[in-house]
Order: C-alpha cells, then structure tokens, then sequence
C-alpha cells in the first residue's frame, strides 16, 4: 500500500478583507499551542531575526532613518 | 491598509521573511493557520504594513505567534548572519522536511533573503516557520539555534 503523502498542495493566498478573520482564528490556535492553561515549563524558540547582545534593543546603523545634515 | 512593495533593485536590502514585529520597515507576511500540530502560514496577497491596531489584533498572545514579518535583513547585527550567507535559511533548507508540492505565492520572494540563498527549496519549508514557537518540533528548534 502506497504512503500518503505528507506534502500539499500551497493553499491561496489571504486577501485583505480575509486578513482579520485569519488572525483571531490563529489566536485560539496559538493559546493552545503555548499551552497557557498549563504553567510554562520553558520558553519559545525565535526562528528569525536575533540581536546580537551587545547591539541591545536599538536597532544597527544602516537602519537608523537618516538625519539631515545641519550647516555650521 | 495593503501598500507598495518595490520591485528588487541593487540597492534595496533584502528582506528577511522571519523578523521581528517592531522591526523598522516591517510588513505581514501572512497568518498562522491551522491546527497546533500542523501549523501552517498563509502568505497574504499584498504586503501589509504593521500598525498598531494589527499587532492588537493578536492579544493576549505575542503577533509574531499568529503572523509572520517580513523586514529588512540586518546582516552583522543578526547572530544567524555569517558574514556572507544567512544560516537560519541554510538550516531551514536542509533540516526541515517540506511541506508543500508547490512553493507558495508570496510576494516578498524577489526580494526574500532565504529565497535569493537557497532556492526553492526553502520556499517549500518556509510556510511551516513560526517566529515565536511555543512547541517546535525538534528540527525547528535545532534549525532556530544560533549556536548550531
């Protein structure tokens, strides 16, 4: 007997007007996914963009809006 | 609430398909969907600007566990970035199994970071990421450490 397949095909895109609807479905998913009914035994993963520590909160340089230079 | 996205230019920085909320620039990527064991995102039609209201749409838990950002890649300033290559979308692209037949329509892919590095191939793991995962699985956990 043949596997099934685990992969799908892409679904379509949300449009704007969709866009509400989709996020607060996601909610109840997300709380379920945290498990907030449940005491938290460690926290999330990030899977992206990580600060280097020293760098802090603010953001690097080449993303700082530019300031207009002044004439002395 | 949609608005514009350049087309690539050399001079426009790529952008990362997994950033941060508040980052400068950011935009919807699209929304987490489906159930908690086999989450999956869709991708919105048009970039959407972040504002207030959307990041509140999410309460009471974190935006970046229901949506997806997409922001300019920070390069150094990002501990996945080795001077060269992002290693998150490397790992992405090999450690994750993937999950589509088709890579998905997105709108960010001519000026995606991940894409432009690795192809299709992280297109078609791509809707699987969830920036802020209380329950990844252990590929994703691995893949997501800097430190790997």
């Amino acid at each position: 007997m043949p596997r099934s397949r685990k992969t799908a095909s892409a679904p379509s895109s949300l449009t704007v007007e969709e866009f509400t609807d989709a996020v607060l479905g996601s909610v109840a998913i997300a709380i379920e996914r945290r498990g907030l009914d449940r005491p938290v035994i460690r926290g999330p993963i990030i899977y992206g963009i990580i600060w280097w520590p020293e760098l802090g909160p603010a953001r690097p340089p080449q993303l700082q809006p530019r300031t207009t230079a002044r004439g002395g | 609430m949609s608005c514009d996205l350049d087309e690539p230019r050399s001079a426009e920085p790529l952008l990362c398909p997994s950033a941060e909320p508040t980052a400068i620039g950011a935009v919807v990527l699209g929304v987490i969907c489906g159930s908690s064991g086999a989450s999956r995102l869709r991708y919105l039609a048009a970039p959407l600007r972040v504002t207030d209201e959307i990041l509140a749409l999410s309460e009471p838990v974190l935006p970046d566990e229901v949506m997806r950002f997409a922001a300019p890649c920070v390069e150094h300033a990002c501990q996945h970035f080795d001077g060269t290559n992002c290693r998150l979308a490397a790992k992405t692209a090999t450690l994750l199994s993937p999950v589509n037949d088709t890579r998905p329509r997105c709108y960010l892919r001519p000026r995606c970071r991940w894409w432009r590095q690795e192809g299709d191939a992280v297109c078609l793991r791509c809707p699987m990421v969830i920036r802020r995962n209380f329950a990844p699985t252990p590929d994703q956990a691995t893949a997501a450490s800097p430190k790997y």
